[in-house]
């Protein structure tokens, strides 16, 4: 999996077809924000609203955030493979693969939001800006967290 | 991120812009920690011109505040609107935050 990436190549984006865009990216926070950008035009093509590209870019943010600090605990050359692909019916499913250690799924909790904390809002986010959200942990390596957003007709 | 910090007689107005993300950060929490370490006990975050902001962001808000109410200082924000409402509603911290429609109204709540 290991893709040798050089210093002038952190994130690259390879645009698959229309329906499907996929990018490998090092675990550094910098890259999120061009993240962002291009699920919001890829999203944007694709018949989303505005409002429904907010909550894939944060979810998106959040996860990769999580995946950062949590799974490659800072190591920069830590590598995330993203892809976003609409099916037939138009809705968004992002597949976002890191080959850190795996997700504990017993200590992924949504916080409870009466207790307000500086920290750990990540998870609860996720689970609330996407129709579903689902852990795959069968590879031998790392967590594939699959995302999907339905096409909402306006 | 560029930070604006406005003194005046009455409060510190930080006034922040753009995109507020894990990466940009630690900007905003250097900045917060210095107004309440140099003992600021009125303090303003200006968020008009800020267009997106991520949970790691909140968490420095949140921070502030708490930080705040540990020093017996004031934190309010203005300007919660459009993106960053949006994750302030998500997340129920709008009750938890002083939060004013302008800059005015919360210098005059001061």
């Amino acid at each position: 999996m290991s893709k040798n990436f050089k210093n002038d190549e952190e994130l690259t984006v390879r645009v698959v077809s229309d329906e499907e865009i996929h990018m490998s990216m090092l675990a550094v926070g910098k890259l999120i924000k061009p993240i962002r950008e291009q699920l919001y035009e890829f999203a944007s093509g694709r018949g989303f609203s505005d409002d429904q590209i907010y909550e894939i870019q944060l979810a998106v943010n959040e996860a990769l955030a999580n995946i950062i600090k949590h799974g490659y605990k800072g190591e920069k050359r830590g590598e995330i493979e993203l892809s976003a692909e609409t099916n037939r019916f138009g809705d968004l499913e992002i597949a976002i693969q890191d080959f850190a250690e795996k997700v504990d799924l017993a200590k992924l909790v949504s916080r409870d939001l009466e207790d307000v904390q500086d920290s750990g809002l990540g998870v609860y986010l996720i689970n609330n800006l996407m129709d579903e959200v689902e852990y795959d942990l069968s590879r031998e390596k790392g967590t594939r967290l699959i995302l999907k957003k339905k096409l909402k007709q306006e | 991120m560029n930070d604006l910090v406005a003194k005046t007689n009455d409060a510190t107005v930080i006034t922040l812009q753009g995109e507020l993300d894990v990466n940009n950060v630690e900007d905003l929490k250097t900045v917060i920690e210095s107004e309440l370490s140099d003992g600021t006990g009125k303090i303003l975050i200006d968020l008009n011109k800020v267009t997106y902001m991520d949970s790691a962001a909140l968490g420095v808000l949140v921070a502030g505040l708490k930080r705040a109410r540990l020093s017996n200082a004031q934190f309010k924000l203005a300007n919660v609107k459009g993106n960053v409402e949006n994750i302030f509603k998500l997340t129920r911290l709008t009750k938890f935050f002083e939060i004013y429609n302008s800059v005015d109204s919360a210098m005059e709540s001061f």
